[in-house]
């Protein structure tokens, strides 16, 4: 029967496969990384001319794929990296001060990933007044939101693979306190953005394209 | 002993990581001149850098850098408070300041860049730390097509494509290139929303 082991390997023994399916702290830091479909990116680049005459403004960490997929689009491409002002040590009111003024930059796509998510309600009039100003009339939003009570025990950095992939990888850092957002809340606090396009995603996440309108 | 490969043109103490395309043996030297100074770890510069060779920085300057028609690398251990002007400028290592070529910026796994970057090309590796605006408009020059040139980079995937806009797509790009170019079509119409 050796032929047939060597087909049918013997299994590690008991404590080492569960140690290998299951790493140690995978409860707390949830799933590994993987990657999903973007319905959410396809929709928001979907409605864009592949021209390269567009200004997109990432505030999450630049990235190669990002770089590449924006510049088919754009021809002005700022990376913010809001997302990592609390590990540089910087509040949120410091960190969308830091953002280029409106006057001197004006994008039409914003890729906001979860940043409501991680600011207090308090806040988020700040973070969307700040888009605001930095945005033209037509400007699309992107925005991740996750009110689920599946949601993932910390939060995800999200890094573009394609216009239709996105790569999700658990954060070391908890989530904030803060309740979430129920998805009836954030067409209220994404005023003057109006949600053209939501899609529900796996782990309790909401994605949403909005655009810029001033009110008639 | 006399060496076959040392020649009296041959530039003194050249530095290990070769970029440039630039030969480095005794072909003669081009017109704009293609020898490499290096600004080595323990000197500091607070001022204005100018000239007509290729630069590697591996100490630390404060200043301005301006070789408009150089190459130009921040070395791993280069730390550089300063705006860099060159033909193509390539990170290593530290700038906090705005990086202008007129060829490409080239920003490697280990670099850390705070600022603008101003080139019709830019290339950023996996890694790389950066956090500024990026402006691949370069007036006056015609927009570059394409193409692989780092060894980082295995070609683009297939361009520009429009996708269904609906969920679960399922097409799995695998973008492996970041080498970004402008296009020279100028719409007046941003999004079709």
């Amino acid at each position: 029967m050796r032929w047939l082991r060597r087909l049918w390997p013997e299994p590690p023994p008991e404590s080492e496969a569960e140690e290998a399916e299951e790493p140690e702290d995978t409860e707390e830091t949830g799933p590994p990384a993987v990657e999903r479909a973007a319905p959410g990116i396809a929709a928001l680049f979907h409605e864009l001319e592949p021209d390269g005459t567009h200004a997109v403004l990432d505030l999450g960490p630049a990235a190669r794929t990002h770089l590449d997929i924006y510049s088919r689009y754009a021809r002005r491409i700022r990376f913010a990296d809001l997302l990592g002002a609390p590990a540089r040590g910087e509040n949120w009111a410091t960190a969308l001060q830091a953002l280029p003024s409106g006057a001197r930059e004006l994008f039409d796509v914003v890729l906001a990933w979860d940043l409501l998510d991680r600011m207090s309600p308090e806040e988020h009039p700040l973070l969307v007044e700040r888009l605001a100003g930095l945005t033209s009339e037509g400007a699309l939003l992107h925005i991740l939101v996750n009110a689920s009570p599946d949601r993932p025990p910390r939060p995800v950095r999200f890094t573009l693979q394609s216009l239709e992939r996105i790569r999700h990888e658990p954060e070391a850092h908890p989530w904030p306190t803060w309740p979430p957002l129920l998805p009836a809340e954030v067409e209220r606090v994404l005023e003057p953005f109006h949600v053209i396009h939501a899609f529900t995603l796996r782990l309790g996440y909401r994605a949403y394209v909005a655009v810029r309108r001033e009110e008639e | 002993m006399w060496k076959k490969d040392e020649t009296p043109s041959s530039p003194p103490a050249t530095p290990k990581k070769e970029e440039s395309p630039a030969p480095s043996r005794p072909a003669p030297p081009p017109p704009s001149g293609e020898q490499r100074a290096t600004i080595g770890r323990s000197i500091t510069i607070r001022g204005e850098v100018r000239g007509n060779e290729d630069l590697l920085i591996q100490g630390e300057i404060d200043g301005s850098v301006e070789l408009e028609k150089q190459a130009v690398t921040v070395g791993e251990e280069g730390k550089v408070t300063a705006n860099i002007t060159g033909r193509v400028v390539t990170v290593e290592g530290f700038v906090e300041g705005d990086l202008k070529a007129e060829e490409r910026v080239i920003l490697t796994s280990s670099a850390q860049v705070q600022g603008d970057i101003t080139a019709p090309r830019v290339v950023l590796e996996d890694g790389a730390n950066f956090r500024g605006g990026i402006d691949m408009g370069v007036p006056g020059k015609e927009s570059g097509k394409a193409d692989a040139s780092s060894s980082q980079e295995s070609g683009r995937d297939s361009g520009p494509t429009k996708s269904s806009g609906t969920a679960g797509g399922s097409g799995d790009g695998s973008p492996s290139s970041s080498d970004t170019r402008k296009d020279a079509q100028e719409k007046s119409g941003k999004a079709k929303v």
